[in-house]
């Protein structure tokens, strides 16, 4: 389904419409929230906040005789904004006096300076892990970008938690000499 | 090195884009359980932003309220006192699990509980039987219309009311009948009548004390919310008694000879236990006036069963409430030994060899599953149960086979009245066709007709042709669309797991690649794809199984199951009529909920829907499917896609 029609598609057949959005931008919603509140809210708080990102835009929707422009940019936007609420909540009710600027997570992206290099290689390093294949290019991806356990790779890629495990110490080791293989040492 | 990469890994915009589209972010699972929230949310944000549009009758909670098939004892009259006051919700209902130990067999009309001893026995069930009698009574009047007697209209009221979905007022009307039983025809003898036979809640669920004619505004309640509030099935107007009907069209009702009329009863036992597990929670109304605090009386219940002349036993649980003048009727689950037999394979969600789908390949066919839904009573056996089911899908724990068509097409064509057609077995036939249509034909070519309304009165349409091999996991659509200056023209094409879209249009296209799932023994039993719970007396989804051949593709001819998630209610929807399309033998279901009114023709042999007139309550929009050729089960020639002269968008 093109932008196009699921723009379409949120005003003919809402319904449908928000599930095709949904569809379509659960993984970055979810993804920019979970980067942002990783280690610091519970599981339960980020499907809260990234709940609250869909239905803000399900209202938003609603009210737009045409729904136009970039929904990606707009989606991102509102992501950002919720996790912060999020944020903010969670931080009030813990207590906790780290601020939006001490947390690395909530700097801004234009303050972050990424050198050429590391970019080349982060790059680098996401073609390799993408080179060793499903599932075990998901296992990498879940337990080191998002940090999960293998209990919860298992629900995600379906299969045994010691079978993740397993798949998991051996896909590091591929990784590994993939990655000196191509010349990347850390 | 694993710190190495922790540290590489960062979450920089770049690589959230990039991990987000190339890796999932969250389980199947959890990603539901969020969509699910998600849409709560959205729910609760629009009913605050309409919150200040006025009295609003039909929304008092953000969740809907929707009742499961086996709350029907009382639901009857739960939607009669919904209908009469507009609440909805603040009505608790009573927990279905039901009273134990309870022998069918066992010829003797009495035990002994804790609570009640041998000598008291006997008085109880005396003060239980005018109990039964006043309240058959009451039931009596209310079910008048199903002996197709001609009642006479009291009163006509009328009152503004907003749909919460659209914002729009409109006029809710609600037709009082004049009260002919002799107990009940006068405002003090109803008054008397009811307090002798229920508990203050119960009887105040049931009549309102005091004369409407005190609070209308020329039958028409709109200066006064609270008036309508006072609407109750039974009412004293001007001085005379009068009673709303409970509606004969309600499709999942029981008529009051089938479940109230115990005078023409058999009694086959009765049993009284003091605990009250069954009724945990207590009927809980949303009363214009203070209701009375019932917690302290002393209760116990009553289980009765009795048996109709053609043999059916009835179950009767009444809870009942002491206080200073004696024991009254403070609830009450009713329900025939149909629906206690559903009932009691709900409690115990082991009993695979009531499942429709056996592995016993010696039998022909499959057995028909009889619908239920499947009601945990917390999230957290819900989920396990949904984590079960998971597992129990993937490892072909439940292979498909085929239930008799012929048996059933027969049985729905010939059927001789409304409740015969409608009955539980025919609709739990069209419910499993639906959910499986694709398993119940290899082939099938179609052109179809789409059109409809748009939220601003707009038209537009489309043309469609779809070609399926299901077996060969092969599927074609070409569909055609235009609304104002919109124009698309694309074509799908699936050839086992690669899919192509063409966007005739502009020539170009794009292939997706995606899992081929072998939808015949990845597969659950239709009462197991939709899994419910209660969460402070409410009905919540927790997930659902339904099949979504060829993706989420808007396939709503050859593949229902997308649009039948409504039918799981099947206190929502009725066969209203059967005919021949095609030469096929198909039904006309209607089904009505807060969200759509749909009318549906279905080809009973395949599932297919042939047309479907579809209204969209929250936006008032409407869509239109029809069949305007179809071949199933024939020899096809599949087309495959030739890239020569289009674009393709990814290079």
């Amino acid at each position: 389904m093109t932008e196009k029609e699921m723009q379409h598609l949120l005003k003919t057949k809402p319904e449908r419409g928000q599930r095709a959005f949904y569809d379509k931008y659960f993984n970055y919603v979810y993804t920019i929230v979970y980067s942002r509140l990783k280690g610091f809210a519970s599981v339960e708080d980020i499907d809260e906040c990234v709940g609250d990102v869909f239905a803000q835009c399900f209202l938003f929707f609603d009210k737009q005789e045409e729904i136009s422009g970039n929904i990606k940019a707009f989606t991102a936007s509102v992501a950002r904004r919720k996790a912060v609420d999020t944020y903010r909540r969670v931080a009030r009710h813990t207590s906790r006096s780290v601020s939006l600027e001490e947390n690395e997570e909530f700097v801004s992206d234009e303050d972050i300076v990424v050198s050429t290099e590391q970019s080349e290689l982060r790059q680098l390093l996401y073609d390799t892990v993408e080179q060793l294949g499903e599932p075990d290019s998901t296992i990498i991806i879940q337990k080191y970008f998002y940090g999960r356990s293998s209990k919860e790779i298992a629900k995600i890629v379906e299969l045994s938690s010691d079978n993740v495990r397993t798949r998991c110490s051996r896909a590091i080791k591929r990784l590994k000499d993939m990655l000196h293989e191509v010349g990347f040492a850390r | 090195m694993k710190d190495d990469l922790d540290m590489m890994f960062s979450r920089i915009e770049k690589d959230i884009e990039r991990i987000s589209e190339k890796y999932p972010a969250a389980g199947r699972k959890e990603k539901e359980k969020i969509y699910k929230i998600s849409q709560q949310k959205y729910q609760q944000l629009k009913a605050m932003e309409e919150s200040d549009e006025g009295f609003t009758i039909e929304a008092s909670g953000v969740e809907r309220y929707r009742r499961p098939m086996l709350y029907r004892g009382i639901s009857a009259v739960a939607a009669a006192l919904v209908l009469v006051s507009g609440l909805a919700g603040g009505l608790l209902l009573a927990k279905n699990s039901r009273i134990p130990n309870v022998d069918i067999d066992d010829s003797s009309n009495t035990s002994q509980s804790t609570m009640v001893n041998e000598i008291e026995e006997d008085k109880m069930n005396a003060d239980v039987d005018v109990l039964v009698d006043n309240f058959e009574h009451i039931m009596r009047e209310l079910y008048i219309a199903d002996d197709g007697a001609e009642s006479e209209i009291g009163v006509v009221f009328y009152r503004d009311a907003v749909n919460p979905e659209t914002g729009e007022m409109y006029k809710k009307d609600f037709t009082y009948y004049k009260v002919t039983d002799e107990k009940l025809n006068d405002p003090e003898k109803i008054a008397k009548f009811m307090g002798a036979t229920f508990a203050s809640k119960l009887s105040s669920y049931y009549f309102f004390e005091g004369d409407l004619g005190a609070y209308e505004d020329g039958k028409d309640f709109s200066d006064d919310s609270k008036a309508g509030r006072r609407l109750r099935p039974f009412i004293a107007y001007n001085g005379v008694v009068l009673a709303d009907h409970i509606d004969d069209d309600m499709s999942y009702k029981y008529k009051f000879h089938e479940v109230y009329d115990f005078s023409n009863y058999k009694l086959i036992s009765s049993v009284f236990d003091d605990s009250t597990d069954a009724f945990n929670d207590e009927l809980e109304l949303d009363l214009a006036y203070p209701d009375y605090d019932e917690s302290d009386m002393q209760s116990l219940v009553c289980s009765r069963i009795y048996q109709r002349d053609d043999g059916m036993l009835i179950y009767a649980d009444f809870l009942l409430k002491e206080d200073v003048f004696g024991w009254k009727i403070a609830n009450y689950n009713i329900m025939d030994e149909v629906e206690k037999r559903i009932d009691e394979s709900n409690k115990d969600i082991e009993e695979k060899q009531t499942m429709a789908y056996e592995n016993d390949d010696n039998t022909e066919f499959a057995d028909l599953q009889l619908h239920e839904m499947k009601v945990c009573s917390n999230e957290e056996e819900a989920q396990e149960l949904q984590s079960q089911l998971s597992y129990d899908m993937y490892n072909g724990t439940y292979p498909f086979k085929k239930v008799d068509r012929e048996k059933y097409i027969q049985q729905i064509m010939n059927a001789e009245s409304h409740n015969t057609l409608n009955c539980l077995e025919n609709k739990s036939y069209i419910y499993h066709i639906m959910l499986n249509s694709f398993r119940y034909f290899d082939t099938a070519d179609v052109t179809y007709t789409v059109s409809g309304d748009a939220e601003d009165g707009s038209r537009w349409s489309g043309t469609n042709h779809s070609i399926a091999d299901n077996r060969n996991n092969n599927f074609y659509k070409e569909h055609e669309f235009i609304h104002d200056d919109y124009y698309d023209h694309t074509v799908f094409y699936q050839d086992n797991n690669e899919w192509i879209h063409v966007n005739e249009e502009h020539k170009t296209y794009f292939i997706e690649q995606s899992d081929v799932i072998d939808y015949n023994n990845i597969y659950l039993p239709d009462n197991y794809r939709y899994i419910f719970y209660i969460e402070n007396e409410m009905l919540n989804d927790c997930c659902n199984f339904a099949d979504y051949p060829m993706g989420a593709k808007e396939q709503e001819c050859l593949y229902p199951s997308a649009i039948i998630s409504d039918l799981v209610y099947f206190d929502q929807w009725i066969i209203r009529d059967v005919e021949e399309r095609f030469g096929r033998e198909c039904a006309v279901i209607y089904v009505e909920n807060d969200s759509i009114d749909l009318e549906m023709v279905v080809d009973l042999r395949s599932g297919i829907v042939l047309e479907s007139d579809l209204t969209n309550k929250s936006n008032n929009t409407s869509s239109t499917l029809i069949v305007k050729e179809i071949r199933i089960d024939t020899n096809l020639e599949f087309k495959h896609f030739d890239p020569t002269e289009y674009t393709n968008e990814d290079e």
